[in-house]
Order: C-alpha cells, then sequence, then structure tokens
C-alpha cells in the first residue's frame, strides 16, 4: 500500500488540472481510497478524478464543501478503481482564485 | 498480519494523544481490527483513531464503557488503508489520569 500526499492551487481562474504521479515509479494497483482536505477551496468547487490516458472515471466530488473521504468497500458511493501505467488526473474547476486544497490517494493491491 | 499496542495515560482533565505503530514500524496495509482494552478510564470515555498525517478517520468510539473490538467484515467496522503513516489514538473525557489498552491489526 502506498499513500501519495498532493497539494493543489488554482490559476487566477479557479481552475487547475494536476496529475498524479508515483515517486517511487509507475502508478500499478487499485485505489482504496481519497481523502480530499480542504484548505479553502470554496464550497463550490468540482472535482473529477480519472486515469490521464484511459479516462478511467475514479471519483467526482461537486460542490463539495468540506474534508470528505471515500472508500472502494462502503455500501455506498465508491468502488475500488484499477490504476496502471498511467497519471491519475485531477481537474479542479471552481475553486476559486489562486485556492488551495489537499489530496492523500491510497494505492495498492485490495483484496 | 502486525499488531501494534499502545497503553495511554490521560492527563488531570482525562484527555490523551498517541502514535501508535507495528513493532517493526511498518504501518503499510490495511487496518484490519481494533480493540481497546478497559484498565480504568471513566464510562463514557471517546477514542477516535485516524491517521497521523492525512486525518483519515478509521474509527471512533463514543462513551465506550466496557472492552470493545472491531473488526472488518463485523457489521460496524471494514478494512481501511494505512501508509506512510501512524495510527493516532485522541482519547477524551477518560477521566484524571486513567490509563487504557488499544490493539491495533495492520496487514497486506
Amino acid at each position: 500500500m502506498e499513500r501519495i500526499e498532493t497539494t493543489i492551487t488554482t490559476a487566477a481562474s479557479g481552475e487547475i488540472i494536476s496529475y498524479l504521479e508515483d515517486p517511487h515509479g509507475i502508478l500499478r494497483g487499485k485505489v482504496a481510497a481519497i481523502r480530499y482536505v480542504k484548505i479553502d477551496y470554496p464550497d463550490t468547487v468540482d472535482i473529477v478524478i480519472t486515469g490521464e490516458v484511459s479516462g478511467i472515471e475514479i471519483y467526482t466530488w461537486t460542490n463539495v464543501t468540506a474534508s470528505e473521504t471515500v472508500f472502494p468497500f462502503d455500501s455506498g458511493t465508491y468502488l475500488g478503481i484499477p490504476i496502471a501505467n498511467e497519471r491519475i488526473k485531477i481537474d479542479i474547476k471552481q475553486g476559486g482564485f489562486e485556492k488551495s486544497g489537499t489530496f492523500h490517494f491510497w494505492i495498492g493491491m485490495a483484496n | 498480519m502486525l499488531k501494534g499496542k499502545a497503553v495511554i495515560e490521560t492527563d488531570a482533565s482525562g484527555d490523551a494523544e498517541k502514535l501508535c505503530a507495528t513493532p517493526t514500524g511498518d504501518c503499510n496495509g490495511f487496518v484490519y481490527a481494533l480493540r481497546y482494552v478497559k484498565t480504568d478510564y471513566a464510562d463514557g470515555v471517546d477514542i477516535v483513531f485516524s491517521g497521523s498525517e492525512s486525518g483519515i478517520i478509521y474509527h471512533t468510539w463514543t462513551d465506550v464503557n466496557a472492552t470493545a473490538t472491531v473488526s472488518d467484515g463485523d457489521g460496524s467496522f471494514i478494512k481501511k488503508p494505512i501508509a506512510n503513516e501512524n495510527l493516532k489514538i485522541v482519547v477524551s473525557s477518560g477521566g484524571d489520569t486513567k490509563t487504557g489498552t488499544v490493539h491495533v491489526w495492520v496487514g497486506r
């Protein structure tokens, strides 16, 4: 299991696209959890997370107002998504002028 | 599977905070189970388990009065990932200078 942390700051437009890379090599496994930690993104922020090359949909937050963690094993809204040989793309919109948020990704081979 | 253990003593205000890692220091994998063993914490003690860096919440016991265990698939707990951080245990309302023990199971 690996945890990768990234803090993303928007441009003046309130938008930014960022890419998550494995500092030790290639991302490979399942996304076991994602945690969004609110710093100062406004409550209108939309966050779309996908595979950079494949476009596989990993998770989407719409108008997220507070820190939140999603897991693949909840009976609710998130299922562990496989990732291999591509970066994770994090697309921020309506995030406010030069505002920031932090993301933690847990990636590993889930049972 | 590795197991970490921490004996946690509260301060005069009934609060405590401690980091718990496995004996090898390896906290990578999933948190599969948590066990609180009551020594003399006051009834009504609150215990929160979270990631020391990420703040991910693993489990919260609110107003717990006796020894208790949660484990993956028991209906009240699901395994959650942990990597590159320790498990932080925050105790509140535990009573003045009281003690309890927690066990943490971490595996692949």
